[in-house]
């Protein structure tokens, strides 16, 4: 039986505005609460017990198994450093810094650091590659030997099967067994990734020895190879389509999607108060019958009265003003059976009204859960993602071809480069803090691609142009008063790399080596030459009768043609047993035919300006030595100052003339004689020699370690001293 | 308040009695399922997602930057401090979501502990009934009153320092019964369940304010005049068995919970 009077006087509930007195109560009354603690408390913070809890035991065990650890790791590091003679060697590698324009920067005191540098230390031309093209030089710097060794001579290389160009660095290929089911064909096994680079890069030598290398974007370093250190490739690494970068832009201004072979135009369609639109992604292999690639779908929905938009995109919102770009965004691409590729990618909104356009970079493979290894250990790239955030992953990250092609304006093109620029540094001062002993080395590609669209606002004679007149419709905009800023942007890019130098100067001990290096160095480009019409016209090269031409030599009649250029330097002989429809006899006929082509063409001379267009012609089997030699262009052909291959030469079109003015933003280059631009060596210790050259670095750094220098690497040492 | 607590018991009372077709394992995995989806609102909207994603970053750099750079005493130390510091930075940012989920949780397993903490007396074994005076010269007064299946084995001891008086009594049946305590003039009723089934089990009645109805849910508390300040029942603790692990209902909970917590954060948005 209940007795009433236990319900008794109902109370004000006094602590119903005490909630947090209660809690802290809660807490602190364990023996009435501990166990409804438990939960309440532990859910939020449990995880966080659980990482420190795991932090520390394996802090533990690190350091219960550090002494023996270090012992081993001590006397190996002893060994490796005993006859070393710095602790340290530090490389910048600045992609296309020129010495010319660097000398006359220094003497304007603009560049202050590598002023103190050239007068305290060493500064000196270094020569470069045949041909003087990135990959080619930093492969060279990387191994120590010519492009006959290391197998690289252009970004492209010709599949001598079907006359198409093909990455010369890496060949990617789908995994080989797949398993069909319905409509679906699920890939067993991951893709196989070649590295088409020979030859042993020096920190592997260096890693053998226990010298620690952390090695950051290093031109061809794509597939990452294993190694006693940490590295990010760079240069070379695909995007999310296998491509060297495919943009997408999007705009209500066209009807109907345009695909060329770096970008794709996409329409937004309106439904309701929103523009829909998709970004095109790698094409869908788990589906037999799929015509269409992999799409990411997103919405913009511009912002009423004002010049900003909101752009949705897997359930997340990114607000952007006209002119600005996005952090970067994931994207993800749905093949069903639940799989995703995903990636990366920034926006730029380039206007609202009157029409709404927006453009997309490509979608970088992304470092945080990357589709492709991308570093080693794979572990590194997930590192720097988790360290700064995500970053530009992609080989040929700064979008040159859409300022060339009108997609991107100046700013918003130097923009992009400078924040990619920005995390490079982020993740060049981390690895300069990270490796104490051993070597850190960091290419920065902005010097590069910032001086091939920039070049064109250069004043006459201010480059090392040699005084050649720019004759492209850029530079006449500049003229009339558009490109004042302009005209500074390559002083101001060395400026930042002065900066850049000098910030690594004051972490750097005083005994520690530094090395600033270029691959190579760069020339107007004015005039191309279109080396297949030169073939053509000379008979070298035949069209199908009546035919008119198109790309990658989609109308060249193989059975009467000898020889064909492809990408930017190269001049092939249509070799029998080696190309597929070889006609040129191997031997005799294809050594005269290569030395006919370089008698021919060297002094090659353009009729519209009397100037020498070819200064040097290589006779391949000459020119470079190796096991790889036969995989060289048969010859390379060495352009004069103001000259290169024409657009439509390296993507294999015969056009009616010749030579033609290069109207395109992308107005500075270096694919020319490699005599014209060498690159640069600064140092803050005295070398002495002479000649210098990028394939020297190599064996020097192993001589600095007391490493002996393999008999195969054709550089030499320099004699390096501190000051 | 305390109008709001009985609202709570009875609304507990009826969700279980809706749940009471699966076994008890399911319905702790149903209520694990519902604190997840729970938490996982809470954290999503009162906490700084960016800055605890930030913050986890971080950690997880600094755990990479161990086993990257195992050569480099220095940082190796200073990825440890580094990870030491921003774990309590994490736990900085799981503050206030933890200030908005400690109550509601509270209530929630104060009322789980009703069903899931204890079992009812044994049937035909002796179990303590422990009755605490406010004053121990009531303690020759008190009397108790039994209803029909409950017996008393042995008489009942009093013990003056601690103004307390047991009993050891023993249940011939299962089944929800009410005993009677007499001191003076005043009277106290205790529910007791005996047998293994699968209800609400309050071991403890007493005196005192919202906090004692809170967290002895079930019964109301003793008035606060009376003569009797608390009255205990010594029921054995429910195990929930696993892999031959007898484990209290907290451990399967919890994980549970968490498991949950895991797989629908992505549903939900929810950095944790």
């Amino acid at each position: 039986m209940r007795n009433k009077n236990f319900a008794g006087k109902r109370r004000r509930p006094r602590w119903l505005g005490c909630a947090a007195l209660a809690l802290l109560l809660l807490l602190a009354m364990p023996p009435a609460a501990h166990a409804y603690v438990g939960p309440g408390a532990g859910f939020a913070v449990l995880s966080s017990f659980l990482t420190l809890l795991l932090a520390s035991v394996q802090a533990f065990f690190a350091l219960l198994t550090w002494p023996v650890r270090q012992i081993f790791r001590a006397r190996r590091r002893r060994r490796a450093y005993r006859r070393a003679r710095t602790d340290r060697v530090v490389i910048l590698g600045f992609d296309g810094m020129d010495p010319e324009l660097t000398e006359r920067y220094i003497r304007e005191g603009k560049l202050p650091n590598l002023a103190k540098l050239r007068e305290q230390g060493t500064f000196r031309p270094l020569a470069t590659t045949i041909p003087p093209i990135s990959p080619v030089a930093w492969s060279s710097f990387l191994t120590g030997v010519n492009p006959g060794k290391h197998n690289i001579y252009d970004f492209l290389a010709p599949d001598r099967q079907r006359y198409l160009p093909e990455l010369s660095s890496a060949r990617i290929r789908g995994s080989k067994r797949v398993l069909r089911i319905g409509r679906y064909a699920i890939p067993l096994g991951k893709p196989s990734i070649k590295p088409l680079r020979r030859g042993k890069p020096f920190w592997h030598y260096l890693g053998d020895a226990g010298v620690f290398c952390s090695v950051i974007r290093v031109p061809i370093t794509f597939p990452p190879e294993k190694f006693s250190g940490v590295l990010l490739s760079g240069m070379c690494v695909p995007d999310i389509q296998g491509t060297q970068g495919t943009f997408s832009y999007h705009t209500t201004r066209r009807a109907n999607r345009e695909t060329a072979s770096n970008r794709v135009v996409v329409p937004f369609v309106k439904n309701g108060k929103a523009f829909h639109s998709y970004i095109p992604g790698p094409p869908d292999t788990l589906r037999a019958d799929a015509k269409e690639e992999l799409r990411a779908h997103f919405a913009v929905k511009p912002l009423a009265g004002k010049r900003k938009a909101q752009l949705q995109m897997n359930g997340k919102k990114i607000e952007l003003a006209e002119g600005e770009y996005s952090e970067w965004a994931e994207v993800e691409f749905s093949a069903g059976l639940g799989v995703t590729v995903k990636g990366i990618c920034r926006f730029y909104l380039k206007s609202v009204q009157p029409e709404l356009e927006l453009y997309a970079t490509p979608v970088n493979i992304n470092p945080m859960n990357p589709a492709l290894p991308i570093s080693h250990p794979i572990s590194y790239s997930v590192y720097l993602a988790k360290l700064q955030g995500l970053y530009a992953t992609l080989g040929l990250a700064e979008d040159t071809w859409a300022l060339n092609d009108g997609f991107l304006d100046d700013n918003a093109f130097l923009e992009q480069c400078y924040l990619i620029h920005d995390e490079r540094e982020r993740m060049f001062f981390d690895a300069l803090e990270k490796t104490r002993q051993g070597v850190c080395v960091c290419v920065f590609d902005i010097t590069d691609r910032v001086q091939h669209m920039f070049w064109r606002y250069l004043k006459d004679g201010e480059g090392s142009d040699g005084g050649h007149v720019h004759s492209h419709g850029y530079v006449q905009a500049a003229a009339a008063g558009e490109g004042q800023e302009s005209e500074l942007v390559i002083e101001k890019l060395y400026q930042r790399m002065d900066a850049l130098i000098g910030r690594t100067v004051e972490k750097m001990e005083k005994d520690s080596l530094l090395l600033i290096v270029s691959d190579h160095g760069f020339k107007s480009f004015e005039r191309g030459v279109n080396l297949n019409s030169w073939l053509h016209q000379n008979g070298y090269l035949a069209l199908k009768e009546g035919a008119p031409s198109g790309d990658w030599f989609a109308d060249v009649d193989w059975a009467r043609t000898r020889a064909y250029a492809l990408g930017l330097n190269g001049i092939y002989l249509n070799l029998r047993g080696r190309e597929s429809s070889g006609t040129v006899e191997p031997g005799e006929e294809e050594k005269r035919l290569r030395a006919e082509l370089c008698a021919k063409l060297e002094g090659l001379t353009d009729p519209a300006t009397s100037q020498e267009a070819i200064r040097r012609t290589f006779n391949s089997m000459q020119a470079f030595t190796g096991p790889y030699r036969e995989n060289a262009p048969d010859v390379v052909i060495g352009f004069g100052a103001g000259y290169r291959a024409s657009w439509d030469s390296a993507q294999g079109r015969v056009t009616k003339d010749v030579f033609e003015v290069n109207s395109k933003a992308w107005s500075g280059d270096h694919c020319i004689d490699p005599e014209l631009v060498p690159g640069v060596l600064f140092s803050n210790w005295k070398i002495a020699g002479e000649k210098h050259a990028i394939t020297d670095v190599a064996p020097t750094l192993l001589d600095l370690f007391g490493l002996k220098v393999p008999g195969h690497m054709d550089g030499k040492v320099w004699p390096a001293a501190r000051e | 308040m305390t109008a709001l607590l009985s609202w709570m018991d009875k609304a507990f009372d009826v969700l279980f009695r809706l749940l009471r077709v699966l076994p008890p394992f399911a319905v702790l995995a149903v209520f694990s399922a519902a604190t997840a989806v729970f938490a996982l609102v809470v954290v999503r909207w009162t906490s700084d997602q960016q800055a605890i994603r930030r913050v986890k970053d971080r950690i997880g750099a600094h755990v990479l930057e161990v086993r990257l750079f195992p050569d480099q005493l220095r940082v190796v130390l200073r990825a440890y401090l580094s990870l030491f510091g921003h774990t309590l930075l994490y736990l900085r940012y799981s503050l206030r979501p933890l200030l908005f989920m400690t109550l509601p949780l509270l209530l929630l397993f104060v009322q789980l502990e009703g069903y899931f903490g204890r079992s009812g007396a044994p049937v035909d074994r002796d179990f303590l009934l422990r009755v605490t005076l406010r004053q121990a010269d009531a303690l020759p007064e008190v009397s108790l009153r039994l209803p029909p299946g409950l017996t008393q084995q042995a008489p009942a001891v009093r013990i003056a320092a601690e103004r307390e008086v047991d009993w050891r009594l023993r249940a011939e049946q299962p089944g929800v019964s009410e005993i009677e305590l007499r001191a003076g003039d005043s009277e106290a009723t205790k529910r007791i369940v005996a047998g293994n089934e699968f209800t609400r089990i309050t071991p403890v009645r007493e005196s005192g304010g919202l906090w004692t109805r809170m967290i002895n849910p079930g019964e109301a508390n003793l008035p606060a005049g009376g003569a009797v300040e608390k009255i205990e029942i010594e029921y054995p603790a429910r195990v929930f068995p696993l892999w031959g692990w007898a484990m209290d209902w907290l451990v399967p909970y919890l994980a549970l919970t968490l498991l949950g917590a895991l797989l629908l954060k992505g549903v939900f948005g929810t950095e944790l």
